[in-house]
């Protein structure tokens, strides 16, 4: 009898729980929706934050390790300036800096149509050129330009059909967020074509080489600093990447590093940006990893 | 105390009306339906179909329960009626680390480990359900294992006696008597692991290959609806960020389901205890 209250009591409560989380939800979808436009405009108001002797970079992760250099280079010799770097991919370091969350935003392909009216300033920090990568046990070298097309949307499915053993080609890819795959869409394969069916789509540079090392058939597309021994780059059309056949036009699949400022920027931003494009930072470190612009 | 429960209540809430909100306009534009059981997921060019990805997701818990469910209630049943003191205080804290290993370096382990084995035993690039099957159910293993033998240690030592006086060896004891006991236990530790199967993000998206295609091979690419969340939410805009709250909506009815008939279960058993 007692426990029969007991539960009733509950019951109502718990209804009562109800009611009020309807209500809860209720005014705040309403809030959400009519507080966003005010809040956006007063967001593009107060955008700049530079004064604060703070940088904040966002964007591509293949900038990523030529933003944290310079972040650290910068930062040793101004010690007042802070600097903040983050890897999130290119479409959110564009859309970072134009919303004024960034300072800088960090981006491996040019700007969409769409982000054009932005009002971003381009700054050209380096080369990256792509390399085809395969299984160091592969016999292939060389491919031409229509082979890695035909490989890379899956037209060509086995190794025999470019002079190497009869195994099923297994395409590494990357995930849709990646820089170097719009780079391979829109440069390589055409922005129309689609990719092979059943082409991995990987998070990073450094599992598309894994998997590539471990994978006989496989092939991949990495920027050329992160060749290494584990893999083995090929050659397009009788040219090997390197920082010469980039310089030189003679290789084919290279694209400009950016960074983006929203408008002209002004110091610190400026000073960091001249610093990265200085000399010094250029044949020291960004030559280590990329192919210098200047 | 009252204001802790709340927050809970609201966060939940909160939640829901989020995603809710932020998913309707790709919901009422492409439909109910066509968004679930449309058949191609290509966001770039405007084909919001989940199937392939909710087949991709449906495959890898199948997989994942078919190994895992298994092992877990095997080991729950060891772990009870069989092993030796000294054994079992090696074996929990073992158990209890698996739960606690960060999912990302199962995911790891996963790239570097298992999808070349699949690879050589399947063929394919070795990325898709196999691998995140045998991820995941290593991953729900210590659910299952630890919410089952709860339950099992929870049947009174008298029916084992009983058993046993009977004349029944102890397997068949263990079998017609003490599992049948703690049945709704084990169903609900089977429930709570599918919902840790369900919102794994992170291991399974470094070993299933990300090709949102309907799974065909052991060894071929499949997405699923978590992976794919984590993967396009880094660029996606528009249209393709609404879609990807829809997934969070879908991923949210699952979730309420599982929870759902876990605490049905749970109530059947209570009920069945009381009639004792």
């Amino acid at each position: 009898m007692r426990e029969k209250r007991m539960k009733e009591g509950t019951v109502r409560r718990s209804a009562l729980v109800v009611v009020i989380l309807a209500a809860v939800v209720a005014v705040l979808v309403a809030l959400a929706g009519c507080g966003k436009q005010p809040a956006d405009q007063g967001a593009s108001e107060t955008g700049d934050q530079s004064l604060s002797g703070k940088i904040m970079i966002g964007g591509s992760t293949t900038v990523l390790p030529i933003a944290q250099a310079a972040a650290e280079q910068f930062m040793a010799a101004n010690p007042q300036v802070r600097v903040e770097v983050q890897g999130t991919g290119s479409s959110e370091g564009i859309k970072g800096v134009s919303e004024g969350v960034l300072n800088i935003g960090d981006s491996s392909r040019e700007l969409k149509p769409e982000e054009s009216k932005l009002d971003l300033v381009d700054h050209k920090i380096a080369i990256d050129a792509l390399a085809l990568v395969v299984n160091p046990d592969n016999k292939v070298t060389n491919l031409t330009k229509k082979q890695v097309v035909d490989i890379l949307t899956g037209k060509i499915t086995n190794w025999k059909d470019v002079g190497g053993a009869d195994e099923d080609i297994v395409v590494v890819g990357r995930d849709e967020a990646s820089g170097t795959r719009e780079f391979v869409q829109k440069d390589i394969i055409g922005e129309d074509a689609k990719f092979a069916a059943d082409a991995l789509a990987l998070p990073g540079a450094g599992q598309v080489k894994a998997t590539v090392a471990k994978t006989p058939a496989g092939i991949g597309y990495v920027g050329l600093g992160a060749v290494d021994d584990s893999v083995k780059a090929l050659k397009v059309e009788g040219v090997a990447p390197s920082e010469a056949t980039v310089k030189g036009d003679t290789y084919a699949y290279h694209r400009y590093l950016h960074m983006f400022t929203k408008g002209e920027p002004t110091d610190p931003t400026k000073a960091f940006l001249d610093f990265v494009l200085g000399e010094k930072f250029q044949t020291e470190t960004v030559a280590s990893e990329f192919v210098p612009v200047k | 105390m009252a204001a802790a429960a709340a927050t809970a209540v609201v966060g939940v809430a909160l939640i829901f009306a989020f995603v809710l909100q932020t998913a309707w306009p790709v919901l009422t534009r492409v439909g109910i339906a066509q968004f679930i059981f449309g058949d191609t997921w290509y966001p770039t060019r405007g084909r919001f179909g989940l199937l392939p990805l909710v087949a991709g997701s449906a495959a890898l818990l199948l997989g994942a329960l078919l190994l895992g469910a298994p092992a877990g209630v095997m080991t729950a049943i060891f772990l009870s009626e069989y092993c030796p003191k000294r054994l079992a205080s090696l074996l929990r804290p073992a158990i209890d680390l698996l739960a606690g290993i960060p999912s990302v370096i199962y995911g790891f382990f996963g790239l570097i480990s298992i999808v070349p084995i699949v690879r050589s035993v399947f063929g394919g690039a070795g990325f898709g359900p196999v691998a995140g099957s045998l991820i995941l159910a290593v991953m729900i293993l210590p659910t299952i294992t630890s919410v089952s033998r709860d339950a099992l240690e929870a049947v009174p030592r008298d029916y084992r006696l009983g058993g046993l006086a009977l004349g029944a060896t102890q397997w068949r004891t263990v079998y017609d008597v003490v599992v049948p006991s703690a049945w709704s236990g084990i169903v609900t530790s089977v429930v709570l692991g599918v919902g840790r199967a369900v919102g794994e993000t992170m291991a399974v998206l470094m070993v299933i290959g990300n090709a949102p295609r309907f799974p065909r091979a052991a060894g071929q690419p499949i997405s699923a609806l978590t992976s794919q969340v984590a993967l396009d939410m880094a660029y996606a805009s528009g249209d393709h960020r609404t879609a990807l709250f829809g997934i969070a909506a879908l991923l949210l009815f699952i979730t309420m389901g599982l929870v759902g008939v876990g605490r049905l279960t749970v109530r059947r058993q209570a009920r069945q205890g009381r009639r004792r």
